[in-house]
């Protein structure tokens, strides 16, 4: 455990990121005007959904990778990075109906970013369950890395169809982040915690990857056992 | 336990070249570091028990499995890359029909002929289900036939694109009589036309008969190689008992 | 590679005149998704009238994730799926060939099914029924592109078919919203339909040459 310097200065950096988020989310930040201290939950919604979206690219970046040249680290990542993703994605749709039941009195509007947060975790869901399904290695790496692909490529598509969509079929309520008009403080605030998510999913990542690669050498370990037995 | 490539290998290069052959389904490793070259016009016949390495390899030299580390060669053409021309060569017989129930006789066969782009190809299938004894069956779905007839279309649907190497995986288990005779001829054939075969098979007996050479394989690796012509059928087979009993 | 497209789909058209299961398992289950929808939603004329277009692709959708099961579970007896990896023939030209196969299949139930459509729900489907053929056309090839793709992987996987809607259906959202949008149109609304079929052309370019360009990846081992 020691031996990790490289990890446990990254968590130590994300836990002293994240004692700053809270405190300028709770403490330092302005209430919003109309919304009330509600509000705050956005500081936690819009970079959970932007490092979901980045996990995303990387599942897209690695599974292609992983299609022209067969390097298992990369599926690792790949399969790492989807299993975060789908995390930070849930807490999206986790925040906004808090969000958005106080602040709009709704629970959920098929709003766009957060119907395209919704469709974004299915598709990425549906790709941890097709690698859940597949038991040969080789064979869950090669498909997965070609639904990763396709489900990224996907992404653009998805979302302007559901924009389209909603300008065509426009709801009463408006839902979502205001990233336009904020004041510094609110902005350096929402920088603040977009540096903390980030910081934390590259921890994750590495604590993932790592418990990846224990499991593998458990399982070398195993088999060497069993052959000379 | 270390494979023994033979000094008496023809000047001329092997048709067939595998090296430093390792595949693994997961944590189960299905072959070590495989090495073995055949010449061309050669019977080779490959026995062991079950989990040796046997189908994985013949699956790897038909190009099926493509994902593993180390080299295949087929006529000096890489088989990772198997294209088209290579792939034409191969001919493939499994105890699995390959064929669709729910086309007929004829169907199946030109399927096959078309995608293996035989030339002359109504001339052949006619020729080919004559061969096998099904003239009477060629407008019956394959589902209507009796497990004797489709094994006998089964050969069909093989040798339809004339290959020039054959691969058989235990081709013998669960034919009909007149199955056997059939594919005991075609493989007689095949030797006297100078065409290389590779066969596992379980049946030492029937594995015996063509070969030029006898391998065993165990667990992933050549354990012996024999030439069935210089030594008798019982002193292998009392070798062979020798290694599977290790 | 244009032996390989033709090939196949003769191959799965003759299989699929013979057995016609493909075609009636996917008919009748549309069929029944568009009766349950009177049933359990009990609508007067006109909300009929207006949710129509969303009736039927969900219809069409459900409807097509079951001819896509059957273009590749067709393979697995006796291992026919090896016949294929053994075939000296581009990959892409399988994919394509299975993918026009599926399109075909699907359409021949999406136009049976239109006219009972029409009197189930009182609709005119004769008011822009060339744009409406289009839609259709358009919006299966889309279904049918990633369809056939993923259709291949579920069919190597322990949940088999079971799998092919839960990885399918998010992938195809794009088609469906801008499928019922354009098909609203065509049956009388009062929109402009040209961004939709726009995005459905785009759509349907880039599935189909990004599952051309990794079929390959999915049929080898």
């Amino acid at each position: 455990m020691a031996r990790d310097r490289c990890g446990v200065l990254l968590v130590g950096l994300t836990l002293v990121s994240m004692i700053a988020s809270l405190y300028m989310t709770f403490l330092w930040a302005p209430t919003e005007r109309t919304m009330g201290d509600v509000q705050r939950i956005f500081y936690f919604h819009v970079p959970s959904a932007w490092v979901a979206f980045f996990a995303f690219l990387l599942v897209f970046v690695f599974s292609l990778a992983y299609l022209v040249r067969r390097n298992k680290r990369w599926d690792n990542i790949s399969a790492a990075s989807a299993e975060i993703g789908v995390l930070f994605c849930t807490l999206v749709l986790i925040t906004g109906p808090i969000w958005a039941k106080p602040a709009w009195g709704v629970w959920w509007t098929w709003d766009a970013r957060l119907t395209l947060t919704l469709v974004l975790w299915l598709i990425y869901v549906a790709y941890l369950m097709l690698r859940h399904y597949m038991p040969d290695p080789e064979r869950r790496a090669t498909f997965s890395a070609v639904l990763g692909v396709v489900g990224f490529i996907d992404v653009p598509l998805v979302y302007f169809s559901i924009r389209w969509w909603r300008t065509q079929h426009p709801q009463p309520v408006m839902s979502g982040g205001e990233s336009s008009g904020l004041e510094p403080p609110m902005l350096a605030t929402l920088l603040v915690c977009l540096g903390t998510f980030t910081l934390l999913f590259f921890a994750l990542l590495r604590i993932r990857l790592r418990l990846q690669r224990l499991r593998e050498e458990a399982d070398e370990i195993q088999d060497r056992l069993e052959q000379t037995a | 336990m270390s494979d023994k490539m033979s000094d008496k290998m023809p000047a001329d290069a092997p048709l067939l070249l595998a090296r430093d052959l390792t595949k693994t389904f997961g944590r189960f490793t299905a072959l070590r570091s495989l090495s073995l070259a055949v010449p061309e016009g050669e019977f080779l016949t490959i026995v062991g028990r079950n989990g040796a390495g046997k189908t994985t390899f013949l699956k790897i030299v038909s190009s099926i499995v493509r994902s593993y580390t180390g080299d295949v060669l087929l006529g000096g053409r890489n088989l990772k890359d198997a294209d088209e021309d290579t792939r034409r060569k191969i001919g493939f017989v499994s105890h699995e029909s390959l064929l669709y129930k729910d086309l007929t006789v004829r169907d199946n066969l030109s399927y096959y002929a078309r995608m293996y782009g035989v030339p002359d190809r109504d001339r052949k299938i006619d020729e080919m289900i004559r061969r096998v004894g099904l003239d009477a069956k060629s407008s019956v779905l394959v589902s209507a036939l009796s497990r004797g007839m489709k094994q006998r279309l089964s050969l069909a649907r093989a040798f339809i694109h004339e290959p020039s190497v054959l691969l058989l995986d235990e081709p013998f288990t669960g034919l009909d009589e007149r199955a056997s005779g059939i594919l005991e001829e075609v493989l007689a054939e095949f030797k006297r036309s100078r065409g290389t075969v590779i066969m596992v098979t379980h049946d030492i007996d029937r594995g015996w008969t063509h070969a030029d050479r006898v391998v065993v394989f165990e667990r992933g690796t050549v354990a012996k190689e024999i030439s069935a012509r210089e030594t008798s059928l019982g002193a292998f087979k009392d070798e062979y008992r020798r290694i599977l009993g290790n | 590679m244009w032996r390989a497209i033709t090939t196949i789909l003769w191959k799965d058209l003759k299989i699929e005149l013979q057995t016609k299961e493909a075609f009636s398992a996917s008919f009748v289950f549309s069929l029944m998704v568009l009766v349950i929808f009177n049933f359990t939603l009990d609508l007067t004329t006109e909300e009929a009238m207006k949710m129509g277009a969303g009736f039927l692709w969900i219809a069409f959708a459900f409807g097509g994730v079951l001819a896509l099961n059957r273009s590749f579970a067709l393979e697995r007896d006796e291992n026919c799926v090896q016949g294929l990896q053994l075939i000296p023939v581009d990959r892409g030209g399988i994919y394509l060939g299975k993918c026009i196969a599926n399109t075909i299949s699907m359409l021949i139930t999406e136009i049976i099914l239109l006219p009972l459509f029409a009197v189930f729900f009182n609709i005119d489907i004769t008011e822009r029924l060339p744009y409406l053929l289009a839609v259709l056309v358009l919006g299966t090839v889309g279904f049918s592109s990633v369809g056939t793709l993923i259709s291949a992987m579920a069919v190597h996987t322990r949940m088999r078919e079971v799998i092919l809607p839960i990885l399918l259906l998010p992938i195809t959202v794009p088609v469906l919203i801008a499928a019922v949008e354009a098909t609203a149109y065509a049956l009388g609304a009062d929109t402009d339909p040209s961004f939709w079929m726009r995005l459905l052309v785009i759509y349907d370019v880039i599935f189909v040459t990004v599952s051309f360009l990794t079929f390959g990846h999915i049929l080898q081992e």
